[in-house]
């Protein structure tokens, strides 16, 4: 199980973004990709809004949710980010969503729990 | 019993669609959305098949639409009315007929309350979106079909009712709308199923620091407000805990996970406070 990238390193608190994730401004390819991240089955989440960490001024914005299709986890935030930067998940994580024509496959309860014990296992 | 093509109405599917709106019924509008994906299927054709059709379909655009206890009565009544004309079904389509005049005849006076006045229309707005849930209700816009399907998988707090929703030290949140604790107090206040027992906030970090907004609450309502200090996390199967969040190494990224959980478990309990403490007065 992968964890989607999207911030590379952590600099007084403030994440970078991954310099290797592209940028489209392709819709169609937006609302695809978008679809599969808005499928996935629920893992985690805490009832909280955190900022937009390319926006100083974007407090507050994005719901902490994990969700995964059971080989990747991936979070609100790849949603968001895509939604209002059009950054796009890693080149593998977007074959998977090609092989399933942009529909997360549905998920069995024991790569929830797996998901989970990634997330949690500090 | 009509046969063949003048079969009009499936007893069983009839039978099926009164079990789903009352087996579950504290659960009926908490599972809304579902139920309506789940009982959609036709329960019969022709002109009584169409009559049964529509008072179905009504029945369930309410479950999907409402949440009070008024409703959930409603639907109780309503399926069992619905068993009748299964049974009478089996005689005669006049006599589903006629069963099926009492739903339409039961409604008007199972009606819901009229709504609670609240101080904004942006309150009123979060009430109507809210959804009851087994510890309490929740508040998250429609699109956060995750957050709400979280917290109806949190398992309620013995003696305690649960407001869960976005939270912050000094505010919560639907939408991009903040609360502050009097607003708070209007939703808590609105639900007939609170009956003045204490609250649990599962609102992340609304019982931290020196005046929380758990504390505000508490003033308002005259009930012990338990909130946590941190973030508060929950699974998909209703484990929660409260932890705040660290960045960690996962794969090839940084990610930000729950850290470490705090000493004590990071549940803070608030009682009202004498009029006149603090900043603000209680209400």
């Amino acid at each position: 199980m992968r964890m989607a990238k999207l911030w590379n390193e952590v600099v007084d608190g403030r994440p970078r973004l991954d310099p290797d994730l592209a940028r489209t401004s392709d819709h169609g390819l937006i609302a695809r990709v978008m679809n599969y991240l808005n499928g996935g089955a629920p893992v985690l989440r805490a009832p909280t809004l955190v900022d937009d960490h390319l926006d100083p001024t974007g407090t507050g914005r994005v719901p902490m949710v994990f969700v995964t299709d059971g080989e990747w986890i991936w979070s609100g935030e790849h949603r968001y980010y895509l939604q209002h930067y059009g950054i796009l998940p890693e080149a593998d994580f977007l074959r998977q969503m090609e092989d399933h024509d942009y529909q997360a496959p549905a998920v069995p309860e024991a790569a929830q729990q797996r998901a989970l014990e990634l997330l949690t296992a500090g | 019993m009509a046969k063949g093509d003048e079969f009009e109405v499936d007893p069983a599917a009839l039978r099926a669609a009164a079990g789903h709106l009352d087996e579950q019924a504290d659960e009926v509008a908490a599972h809304g959305e579902t139920l309506g994906a789940q009982t959609t299927g036709r329960v019969g054709r022709g002109a009584i098949g169409e009559v049964v059709e529509s008072a179905v379909r009504r029945g369930i655009g309410i479950v999907a639409n409402d949440v009070s206890r008024a409703v959930r009565k409603f639907y109780a009544d309503a399926a069992a009315v619905m068993r009748r004309a299964a049974a009478e079904t089996e005689r005669t389509d006049s006599d589903a007929r006629s069963a099926f005049d009492e739903v339409g005849a039961d409604r008007p006076r199972a009606a819901p309350p009229a709504e609670p006045k609240f101080s904004s229309p942006e309150v009123a707005g979060a009430w109507r979106s809210g959804i009851d849930t087994r510890a309490g209700r929740a508040y998250y816009t429609l699109d956060e079909n995750e957050m709400r399907a979280f917290a109806r998988a949190l398992p309620p707090f013995s003696g305690e009712y649960t407001v869960d929703m976005h939270g912050t030290p000094d505010h919560v949140t639907f939408g991009s709308t903040s609360f502050d604790a009097s607003q708070l107090s209007e939703l808590v206040r609105a639900d007939g199923k609170w009956n003045s027992r204490p609250v649990r906030l599962f609102s992340c970090r609304t019982g931290q620091g020196d005046r929380p907004i758990a504390q505000e609450l508490a003033n308002h309502l005259g009930v012990e407000v338990t909130a946590p200090t941190e973030l508060v996390w929950s699974n998909h199967g209703g484990d929660f805990f409260v932890a705040p969040g660290t960045w960690r190494t996962i794969g090839e990224t940084k990610v930000f996970v729950p850290g470490p959980q705090p000493a004590g478990g990071g549940w803070r309990t608030l009682g009202p406070e004498p009029a006149g403490a603090g900043d603000e007065k209680a209400g």
